[in-house]
């Protein structure tokens, strides 16, 4: 949702499709649809989960990879997101690497070996038969996105008391849908979208996700 | 039960090149056009060329591939090649395409074929094309009337002699114009090795019905011939066939164990003047088997396929038709007990068969017995594959929701 709402206020004209991180088969279903390219080119497609980072990148990132490389002839843009929790970001993009660079040496996925290499800051993935080239990046949240939209609503709604992120992100972020909207969590995360205009990090993430 | 090792296949219908490792149980999934059936003639072609191209259930070459020859190659080639690495052997066919003449690599036995093959013949290769030389042969036909007639009179030999001539004159021309004809059709031979020692060279003309040998090697003691059968939609094998197939082998109780004990209601199978008829619980006479569902039928067929195959291979094409999938239940778990002693390559778009493998499969601890082949079309036409072990699959298919059959 909040990635939705940020794209959709950034990003003009571009329509957004969602897709759960455990729902695969409807991606999987878009790609062997007949009107493929026009999807690519009219959609920005975003898969979002809390699964945790094992799931985004062993089992989402391969199968996206997988399922897309040299099914357009164009290039594909990748962005993938991840909630830092602390890490340095050459930790986690290391394991990206590493994830990426099994994948192109994995005959099973592959054969002739897909092509990888890392160029300014992207990864990138060419089909062997140059039958397209996916282009992989990587941008972090700092601690969590929960952490993040937590701490700025407690700030716009009630910053007297900002105690109540010592109980941790998720406990605040319930404490606030309760007093402060209704219940409504949805209603929560977008309005926040919006107080993020000016974040380094949303900044990256936007540039990011419209180079493409 | 892996006979086959590992499949490469170059140039074959729709496949550029594919390699892929095999289990004792092979899924091979994929949209449509994406050549999964062209996986499953490339094996049956190459296993059935150490058998004169017939399998146990005497389904045949022509029964398998189209007879548009030209379409058997990928676009615009003229060789195809289907390996097969078996544990310690190695089998190789090389299909060749001659719009005209012939080939190089075969000329020496093509050649001595032509010099040998008279037009007579023909029709035991059901040749259409005699017809073309009408002419010749009703020279023939009368030659031959006036043979007869003029040999009860007391003609000269010299007379006889001359007609002979006349008659061994128009065969030959017959046989030169036939011979020309056939080395002017378009054509397509295949030419099987075991471990690089030819074994037969087999030929498939338009203007010839089925394949003939060229060349078949003299018996080589060491081939060790691998039972084979290809279930598919597109061939129709009369059940009552393969059931008197079953009868000779004397596997008839073994299947009806397995049948009583998978199909709770199902009681027994004869056969009553020449129709089968089924009975079940609580029906006091046996129903003809036409009487049944189709479902019911395909998965009887299926379940007499798989005892008649002992250390062999079996090629299943969409098993699935027809078939509810309380029976799927049950053909899966016939593939799963038969891949102990038979190697399966199933091609299919049902996610429920797979399910139902791959559940069986972790229940029983065998899920190293299976891999999933997963094909898919990419931009340009060209046509890659997955590998996926089973437990791969399903670790996906339970986190991500990965649908198997794959787009």
């Amino acid at each position: 949702m909040f990635f939705d709402e940020i794209m959709k206020e950034h990003i003009n004209g571009n329509r957004i499709h969602v897709i759960p991180d455990n729902k695969i088969d409807k991606l999987q279903r878009a790609l062997g649809s007949n009107c493929l390219n026009y999807m690519i080119n009219q959609y920005a497609l975003m898969i979002y989960g809390d699964n945790g980072k094992t799931t985004i990148i062993d089992k989402v990132l391969q199968r996206v990879i997988v399922d897309t490389l040299g099914k357009y002839r164009d290039n594909i843009h990748i962005t993938i997101i991840l909630d830092d929790d602390g890490v340095s970001y050459t930790d986690l993009k290391n394991n990206v690497l590493n994830k990426l660079q099994s994948i192109s040496k994995d005959k099973s996925k592959f054969n002739p070996l897909s092509d990888f290499e890392e160029d300014n800051g992207s990864f990138i993935m060419k089909h062997p038969r140059s039958r397209g080239t996916l282009i992989i990046k990587l941008s972090t949240i700092p601690l969590s996105l929960e952490y993040q939209v937590a701490e700025k609503m407690v700030g716009v709604t009630c910053p007297h008391n900002s105690g109540i992120l010592n109980n941790g992100a998720r406990d605040a972020l319930k404490y606030l849908v309760k007093e402060y909207y209704d219940g409504n969590e949805e209603k929560l995360i977008r309005d926040s979208a919006t107080q993020f205009v000016g974040e380094i990090w949303v900044k990256e993430i936007l540039r990011s996700i419209s180079f493409r | 039960m892996d006979i086959i090792k590992e499949v490469k296949i170059k140039n074959y219908k729709g496949l550029e090149e594919i390699q892929f490792p095999c289990r004792s149980i092979n899924i091979i999934v994929g949209p449509n056009n994406t050549g999964k059936s062209s996986i499953l003639e490339s094996i049956w072609m190459a296993i059935s060329s150490l058998n004169n191209s017939e399998d146990i259930l005497g389904t045949r070459l022509s029964d398998i591939v189209e007879d548009n020859i030209k379409y058997l190659i990928y676009q615009g080639k003229q060789e195809s090649r289907i390996e097969l690495e078996l544990e310690n052997d190695k089998i190789t066919l090389d299909l060749l395409y001659s719009e005209k003449d012939y080939p190089s690599k075969i000329a020496d036995f093509f050649l001595n074929f032509i010099e040998n093959i008279q037009i007579t013949d023909a029709p035991e290769y059901g040749s259409d094309f005699l017809p073309r030389f009408e002419k010749n042969l009703n020279r023939l036909r009368r030659d031959l009337w006036v043979l007869k007639t003029r040999s009860k009179k007391e003609e000269s030999k010299e007379e006889l002699n001359k007609l002979l001539e006349g008659m061994s004159k128009t065969l030959e021309s017959a046989n030169k114009e036939f011979r020309n004809e056939l080395i002017k059709s378009e054509k397509l031979f295949l030419v099987s090795e075991l471990n690089n020692n030819l074994i037969a060279v087999h030929l498939k003309t338009s203007i010839f019905n089925g394949e003939i040998p060229v060349s078949a090697m003299e018996e080589i003691p060491d081939i060790q011939k691998i039972p084979l059968l290809f279930s598919s939609p597109k061939i129709n094998k009369d059940i009552s066939e393969i059931y008197n197939k079953l009868v000779s082998m004397k596997k008839l109780g073994e299947v009806f164990d397995i049948l009583k004990r998978r199909i709770p209601y199902f009681e027994d199978i004869r056969e009553v003047d020449g129709e089968l008829n089924v009975l079940l619980e609580n029906l006091k006479k046996p129903l003809p088997l036409s009487f049944m569902g189709d479902g019911f039928e395909a998965l009887l067929k299926l379940s007499f396929m798989a005892p008649l195959i002992k250390d062999g291979i079996i090629l299943f094409e969409e098993p699935e038709v027809s078939m509810h999938p309380g029976y799927l239940d049950v053909l899966s778990e016939e593939i799963l007990s038969s891949s102990e002693h038979c190697q399966f390559f199933v091609s299919t778009h049902s996610l429920e068969l797979i399910e139902y493998l791959l559940k069986k499969a972790d229940k029983r601890g065998k899920m190293d017995s299976i891999n999933i082949l997963k094909l898919r079309r990419l931009e340009g036409g060209y046509i890659d594959r997955e590998i996926c072990t089973a437990i791969e699959a399903k670790e996906e298919m339970e986190t991500i929701k990965t649908d198997l059959r794959g787009f």
